[in-house]
Parts: structure tokens; sequence; C-alpha cells
């Protein structure tokens, strides 16, 4: 049976992540999902940029390049990617947003961030206004145009919603009916680069809710000299973490995939139904 | 050059950071505290901050509309 548990949250301004141990899943299935999450669910960015004037010391692709890595907040409902859309790729109001910047520097050094672009839309922009695109110097100027579209992450890395990883659930043991050799010290404790084994009262023991901090590194497992430790991974058991680029929330991205994979496993069974060798 | 948008390995956006972040350094803050509240929490990102050289700054005195 599927058991999701979600052990830390954090969502302001700046973050917007989540952890959550999934249990009950093959490990096969819960790559899907990461793989689904990271090349399938849209997002907004900037793919195309007029250079009308660049006196910064970076080169126009520098700066274009920089541009489309800047996440752009997203409106799933309101836009299609290009090549579904009715204008056919050409480019519309349902496919494109435009993003324009016109600075002239009045002081030497002076920073050109995301809250200098002005979109067409308020729902499309930059997801906070502090990011550095260029430097100028005085009376240099940087003047262009940009065009936001949907794409997918599997196209390039800037269209992803998240930073979307998981791991093993660690489940470490230690025997400690062998530790009354270690009077002075606990290696293992000592090694540890989390500091989650706790060897206050002579006797070693993981500390509670280790496994949130634990990387499996297995410095403990190596290092015990009495060979106390022994670290297994809990079968079907991963934690995930999800940060969002601030794109889309974290709901939307899972909600999306879902879909998406869904679509997926549809597709697969219509394939397989128009198949003689396979009669279902 | 100028401090990279996103992290080289995992995409996460640093170029917005990385001004908080000197701003902290200035402090005499300790760098695991300053990734802590920055919301930096893996190695990847952090190497982006630290070993950034902001080249930038000695190139705008060669000024391009000379
Ligand atoms: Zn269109
Ligand atoms: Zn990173």
């Amino acid at each position: 049976m599927v058991k999701v548990t979600v052990f830390e949250r954090v969502q302001n301004d700046k973050i917007d992540m989540v952890r959550f141990v999934l249990d009950g899943v093959s490990l096969e299935f819960a790559n899907a999902f990461r793989r689904v999450v990271l090349s399938e669910v849209p997002t907004m960015a900037i793919d195309e940029v007029i250079f009308l004037e660049n006196d910064s010391p970076l080169f126009d692709e520098i700066i274009a390049h920089r541009l489309g890595l800047i996440p752009l907040t997203t409106d799933l409902k309101n836009y299609n990617l290009r090549h579904e859309c009715s204008c056919g790729g050409v480019g519309c109001t349902l496919c494109q947003v435009e993003l324009t910047c016109s600075i002239k520097a009045d002081l030497d050094g002076h920073i050109v961030r995301s809250g200098d672009l002005q979109s067409t839309d308020p729902a499309v922009k930059p997801v906070n206004d502090d990011i550095i695109i260029a430097k100028l110097q005085k009376n240099s100027s940087l003047v262009f145009e940009a065009f936001a579209r949907l794409g997918e992450g599997r196209d390039h890395a800037k269209w992803q919603p998240a930073q979307i990883g998981f791991g093993y659930t660690p489940n470490v043991s230690i025997d400690s009916s062998k530790c009354p050799d270690c009077i002075d010290q606990c290696i293992a404790a000592r090694r540890c680069p989390e500091e989650i084994i706790d060897f206050s009262n002579k006797k070693a023991k993981m500390v509670k809710d280790y496994w949130q901090e634990c990387t499996i590194c297995e410095e403990c497992a190596r290092n015990c000299p009495m060979e106390a430790v022994s670290i297994e991974a809990k079968p079907d058991s991963y934690i995930f973490t999800i940060e969002s680029t601030g794109a889309i929330s974290i709901k939307e991205i899972i909600d999306r995939a879902m879909i998406v994979f869904q679509e997926k496993v549809k597709e697969f069974q219509e394939h397989l139904k128009n198949k003689e060798l396979f009669p279902l | 050059m100028i401090i990279p948008i996103r992290c080289f390995t995992c995409g996460k956006l640093i170029a917005d950071k990385y001004e908080e972040y000197l701003r902290l350094q200035k402090e005499g803050i300790k760098a695991k505290e300053i990734f802590k509240k920055l919301g930096i929490t893996r190695f990847c990102c952090k190497r982006m901050l630290v070993s950034h050289v902001n080249l930038i700054d000695d190139l705008l005195e060669y000024n391009r509309l000379q």
C-alpha cells in the first residue's frame, strides 16, 4: 500500500520545498515520477531575445542565456505549448509573453536585475526582483525585447519546474552490546558528518528521526572498530526532496505530473489494445 | 565573470542570493549559517557561491563606448 509521510515543508517568499517519505512503491515507479516532474511538467521561460542596445561587457548571447535561465511565474491554465497552439507556432497572446527591458545606467557599476523586466502579462514575471542579469558602467545602456514561451524540461533544463531527487530510507542499527569496549569515545559518532549518533551514555545509539538527515555515507559502519553498526536501505521506501524554482507551486507540479503520467499509461493501454498479440 | 543564474549541477537559482551572501560574509557570519539562512542545502550550490570570482567588476573598467 502506498503511503506518503511529509516531514519537512518550507514555504516562504524565496523557498518552496517539501520532503516526504514515499512507502510501498518500487524504485522504478519512484524514478518514473521524478522523471515526469523534471521533463514533462511545462513552465514559462524566455526563449527568444532581440537586442536593440547592449553596452555591457557581456555578449548578447551570454545575456540571452542568462535571461532564459530566469524562472518565470507560470499560469498553466491560460497558456498553450507553442506547437499545440491554434496559431500554429507563429506566436500569439495564447502562447507567448513579451518582456522588455530598457536601462540606461546613471552610475558606475549599475546592476541590471530581473525587477527591471517589464512583462505584458502581470501573471508571468520573474520569481523575484533580485536576480542579477548584467552590470553596466555609467551612460551604458541595455535595451532588449524578450519572448517567454511555455516549454518542457526535456527540451531545455530552463523549463524544469523543480529540483527533485530521491534516496533510500536508511535503516541504521547499532549493536550496543559491543560498546563497553570503547569507553572514552565512539569513533563512529565522531566520524558521522551529520552528527546523528549519540554516545552520551557511553552507549552508541541513533538520535530520534535520524533517517531524515542520514545520507548513507557509511562512515560509521566503515570506521567502527567493533563493527557494531549495520546499515540497510528500507525496502520500497524512498525519501523525496522537491524544491520548486518558484515558477509553479509544488502542489501544481505534483498534480500536473500525475495527469501526464496517467495519460501515458492510458496511451500505452490503447496501443496494446490495437495489437493482436496482446488481446486485452 | 558574473555570478551564474543557476547552479550548474542541480539548477537551483543562486543569482539572487549572491549579494546577500557577500553581505552576510562581511558581517563575519560562518559559512554554515549563511547557507542555512539562504536555504542552500546541497554542496553543488554551495560551491557556486564559494568559488565564484566576480571578474565583471574588472572588465567594467574597460569602457566599450570609447
Ligand atoms: Zn499561439
Ligand atoms: Zn546545486
